[in-house]
């Protein structure tokens, strides 16, 4: 990707970032998060990850913030109030985090491989092209299609990263299907509301949409 | 990036979004008047035309009117709102909607004499079509929500909630009816879907090239099911009648928008247009063959003009069907407003998370079935 | 039979107590226990005749997924703590119903475990960054809820709170240390990581800082100094199953992970050389936190007057005996692998810890209280339980014949062989804290006058399941061989 793009859009999901931290206003605060993952994913589309660029607007930006957005105005939640910190702790949060920016700073100093620029990196189809077909040899299911598109030169990655996720990352998704029943169960049992008493906590995410 | 493909690009959205998109949107509102004045026997708007003299032009000149009306008025902000907030929505509504328009693919490529490749008819020929339009779409709510919410006020507060609580359900249930959809094309480039449906039957129509086979024609099961949940899903998007609860002026005054006005108010206006045309866009493409002819009268007109010097004219002539499709479906759109009551907001939602969800889920299944099976 | 069929069946377990808890609302809870229970046991059961990685045609499953003998005993481990706690839960039932409000039902406190117990399975045999994640989160997020279950409980839910938000950090340092370590590899698979940490020149720092991340990461799951802060709280505020849960399952699975990353790390570096590599820092920094861990946990253990935060104290202080035991590796003289020194630490530590809270929730259910006063002359009320809570702090606090005391005594053994002498004095002296604030409990029990004579009503099966422990502790303490044979 262009590097003047890739320092505009660092730039944006940096500077809203901090946005984020910075504001008392928690609308205002959510709303620089969604700007921060949309240049997030804007990155994500320049190194060609359009797939996963696009999901990040669409799971982050598109439906998980609208819905802290939704908690945070349904529940009213006030501008947060100036708070005094005593000088030894505010010192100490900031020799804190100088510490471990100087401490990262080094640690990729001294790295060899972060110092590669991205165009000294292109999409490498043919040595891709070698590998699926190995694999394909192998047993291991490989979408036709996505190796046709490879060889145009094109990168399916939606394809490609299907294939990864239902092949390879099988046992991952299993997993993540168990977890996500977990977190299911959990919402619908610590938001249930009492049947005669009113409700007083309102934890269950759609849940809530029935307001 | 080489020079041609900015000027084509260039020319394709001024084009696309502003010399076909916008009038449609600003001549959809004045066919939406006279058709609902149709089916509720009365006139509709009928006198405007041209200034100054009695030529009526069955009120052509209404849009217009309404857009320097728009202009002109005054800009009122009303005190009690949050001033930043407030008048960044109207455009955080548009600019979604009109940005999805991006991937859809509104004609075959064009070939011109003088240029060596074709050009695609689409201003991002993009490998994640209906995903971008999708997540591009789902920003349009913060518009909505933001109006609510910086207004201040009660009722355009409960219309952004309702419409938060909407857009997101029904969402799920728009992404998922499309799966089986992508699972018969195997493509998620909405350009070589259309291609696709042209060689080989609408996924509606199957009735030519490989369409006529037992697979294609049991398909049409989950098809038809797709296309329901879908269609449906849309209006609830696009908060259109008969779901159009978060401005529903029974009870909520106008929802969201009751404290806009002027080109404020426009705005949301032309956002709800904008979303509807680029939905039924949508649907037209993944559904009824985008751009194409039926019955395989494309490679008929691809042979009458296979001269050098007509080449440009099967490209031309595909946007002309494209639109025309839009502007059949946009009427099914009033039709449906001018005859089917509102819901109520509880049904609206036992109908999303209760039936949509578990039937576009089902259908997944069954789409998955026939095509391992048959 | 692959061994990943396992984790399917207590996933199929699971989902079929959802489906009975609310098609068949009869059961009951001791009838979902009992399902729960037999379905666990029936694993356990099949635990042995499973088939790790076939030689031939690797599928790739085992790619991300290993079963060694040690993933099958950390698997054993999950199954049986499991079973203790569904148990255990039965007993706690009437405590809970009074914290839950007129919507809640407990039947879903007795699903969750199920489910929690295939992530702790898939912990132990997860050998590939992504899988470690995965497989942490699944763990994680069940007891998030299980900590907060008592949702009308104060206390339970700032427990959840704290568990909640700390685990987020922590995890989130997990993350970055597997970019990291990514970064540098550009493998996910900790054998080849292994191989290619072994490849890499000059790149000490980075690797370092990889390290300390994940260090981070597994010092919160594992309850390490400095990252030991929610512990308390939690265990105090949680309902006691999960307490028990925490302390063994959760701690179990952080240290097999923890010990497949720091062998990943440490690759065939051999017996210890001081010779300033980042292999021989990662043993320093490990026998660091191991001593602050001790010496914070036991010392801090001592002013404690409630009893569960007292267990949570001392799960504090044997986390860092256990981390000892790890950074004591390839000890050359003993003929155990610093793996297999964890692992029967953290075996000899399941019946003791379990049966600690398993009294403890059956005292609480007949008194409203979790404080150390509440045993006050529950030898003469209540002799049995009382015999089994002395076994149990004895062989926590590492009495002879006890099996506590092996446990410690191979740490002792192993840090004795790489000649720490520092750590050893520092293990002795936590160990000798340890004896004085278990007596604590064991002098409340019997010297002190009861405050009410009534004996504490104990079922027949807990009775069981007590007698059961107690004589694991003692029988396993006597006869090492059986602990050592299962790991083998």
């Amino acid at each position: 990707m262009p590097l003047p793009l890739f320092i505009l859009f660092s730039a944006l999901t940096l500077g809203f970032a901090v946005a984020v931290i910075a504001n008392r206003n928690p609308v205002t605060a959510a709303l620089c998060l969604v700007v921060s993952f949309v240049g997030l994913a804007a990155l994500f589309i320049g190194l060609s990850a359009f797939f996963i660029g696009i999901v990040q607007i669409l799971v982050y930006a598109g439906a998980v913030m609208v819905l802290f957005l939704f908690i945070i105005m349904l529940m009213d939640i006030e501008e947060e109030e100036r708070k005094h910190f005593d000088r030894l702790r505010t010192a100490g949060g900031i020799a804190v985090g100088i510490g471990v920016a100087f401490l990262i700073g080094g640690v990729l100093w001294d790295f060899d491989y972060g110092k590669a620029s991205l165009d000294d990196v292109p999409v490498q189809f043919e040595a891709a092209i070698t590998l699926r077909e190995a694999d394909a040899d192998s047993g291991i299911v490989r979408s036709a299609n996505a190796t046709a598109a490879l060889r145009e030169g094109r990168l399916k990655d939606v394809a490609l990263v299907g294939e990864k996720l239902f092949n390879d990352y099988n046992l991952h998704l299993q997993m993540i299907a168990v977890l996500i029943l977990i977190a299911t169960i959990g919402v619908v049992t610590l938001g249930k509301k009492d049947s005669p008493a009113p409700d007083s906590g309102s934890s269950g995410g759609d849940k809530a949409s029935e307001s | 990036m080489d020079l041609g493909l900015i000027i084509s690009s260039a020319v394709k959205i001024i084009g696309f979004v502003f010399l076909m998109l916008m009038p449609m949107i600003a001549y959809i509102i004045w066919v939406e008047r006279r058709f609902l004045a149709i089916i509720q026997d009365r006139i509709g708007p009928n006198r405007v035309g041209i200034p100054w003299t009695n030529v009526g032009l069955f009120g052509l000149g209404q849009p217009i009117a309404d857009g320097l009306k728009s202009f002109l008025k005054e800009d009122f902000t009303p005190g009690h709102v949050n001033k930043f907030y407030y008048v960044i929505a109207p455009a955080l509504v548009m600019v979604p909607a009109l940005l999805t328009c991006a991937v859809l693919p509104f004609g075959r490529d064009l070939v011109l004499p003088f240029l060596d490749e074709p050009i695609r008819l689409v201003i991002a020929d993009l490998d994640i079509g209906p995903i971008w339009i999708f997540a591009i779409a789902s920003l349009g709510v913060y518009g909505i929500v933001l109006a609510g919410w910086a207004s201040n006020s009660k009722y355009p507060f409960l219309g952004g909630v309702r419409a938060t609580s909407q857009m997101i359900s029904y969402e799920i249930s728009l992404g998922l009816s499309i799966i089986p959809v992508l699972l018969l094309f195997q493509h998620l480039n909405l350009n070589d879907i259309v291609r696709y449906q042209s060689e080989h039957g609408w996924l509606l129509l199957p009735m030519w090239g490989d369409g006529w086979s037992v697979q294609r024609w049991l398909y049409l099961i989950p098809a038809g099911v797709a296309f329901i949940i879908f269609v449906v899903s849309m209006f609830a998007e696009t908060n259109r009648t008969p779901f159009d609860l978060p401005e529903c002026e029974t009870e909520l005054v106008a929802g969201y928008h009751t404290e806009y006005g002027s080109m404020k108010f426009a705005m949301f206006f032309m956002g709800e247009y904008a979303a509807m045309i680029i939905g039924s866009g949508l649907a037209v493409t993944l559904f009824l063959g985008g751009w194409s002819l039926p019955f395989g009268l494309d490679a008929l007109v691809l042979g009458v003009f296979s001269d050098t010097w007509f080449s440009w004219v099967p490209a031309l002539l595909s946007t002309g069907i494209f639109f025309l499709k839009i502007v059949c479906f946009m009427l099914f759109f009033i039709w449906v407003r001018g005859t089917l009551p509102r819901f109520r907001y509880d049904q609206l939602m036992k109908l999303g998370w209760i039936i949509f969800f578990e039937a576009a889920l089902a259908n997944i299944f069954i789409a998955a079935g026939i095509l391992m099976f048959a | 039979m692959p061994a990943y069929i396992l984790e399917l069946i207590v996933v199929g377990l699971g989902l079929i107590l959802l489906l009975l808890e609310s098609f068949l609302p009869r059961l009951g809870a001791k009838g979902l226990a009992a399902i729960g229970s037999v379905g666990l046991l029936v694993v356990l059961f099949l635990l042995p005749s499973v088939t790790g990685a076939p030689s031939e045609s690797t599928g790739i499953i085992w790619k991300f997924y290993s079963a060694d003998s040690l993933a099958l005993f950390y698997k054993g481990l999950a199954l049986i703590t499991t079973i203790l706690v569904l148990m255990m839960s039965v007993v706690y039932v009437p405590v809970m119903q009074r914290y839950l409000g007129t919507g809640g039902g407990v039947g879903e406190y007795l699903i969750l475990p199920v489910f929690t117990c295939a992530g702790l399975m898939w912990m132990a045999s997860a050998n590939d960054l992504t899988s470690i994640f995965v497989s942490l989160e699944v763990v994680t997020i069940g007891f998030y809820i299980m900590v907060a279950y008592m949702r009308r409980n104060v206390g339970s839910l700032e427990a959840g709170v704290k568990y909640l938000i700390l685990g987020a950090v922590s995890t989130g340092f997990l993350v970055y240390g597997i970019a990291f370590l990514f970064g540098v590899t550009g493998q996910t698979n900790l054998d080849v990581i292994s191989t290619v940490l072994g490849l890499l020149e000059g790149q000490d720092k980075i690797i370092l800082f990889s390290f300390a991340l994940l260090l981070v990461a597994f010092g919160f799951k594992v309850a390490a100094v400095p990252f030991q802060m929610w512990v308390p709280d939690v265990y105090q505020g949680a309902p006691t199953p999960t307490a028990a849960f925490l302390s063994v399952g959760s701690k179990a699975a952080g240290f097999i992970v923890l010990s497949r990353i720091v062998d990943a790390f440490l690759g065939d570096h051999g017996v210890q050389t001081g010779d300033g590599s980042y292999q021989d820092q990662i043993q320093r920094v490990l026998l660091v936190v191991a001593g602050a861990t001790i010496l914070f946990g036991s010392l801090a253990a001592i002013p404690q007057t409630n009893f569960k935060r007292l267990m949570a104290y001392s799960s504090i202080s044997h986390a860092g005996f256990i981390l000892l035991a790890l950074a004591c590796a390839y000890p050359v003289r003993m003929d155990m692998a610093s793996g297999e020194v964890v692992a029967f630490y953290l075996a000899a530590y399941l019946p003791m810890t379990m049966a600690a809270f398993f009294v403890l929730c059956i005292v609480r259910s007949s008194r409203g209280e979790e404080e150390i006063s509440v045993l006050d002359g529950l030898g003469k009320r209540s002799p049995f339980l009382a015999f089994v809570l002395l076994v149990s702090v004895m062989g926590l606090a590492g009495i002879p014949l006890t099996v506590g005391f092996l446990g410690k005594l191979y740490v002792f053994q192993a840090a004795l062989d790489q000649g720490h002498f520092v750590l050893l004095a520092i293990a002795t002296l936590g160990a000798a804290a340890g004896f004085y604030y278990y007596f604590k409990v064991v002098r409340s029990m019997y010297w002190n006058a009861p405050s009410d004579q009534d004996a504490i009503a104990v079922g027949t099966g807990s009775r069981v399941l007590l007698a059961l422990l107690a004589a694991a502790i003692i029988f396993l303490g006597l006869n090492q061989g059986i602990i050592l044979g299962f790991l083998r």
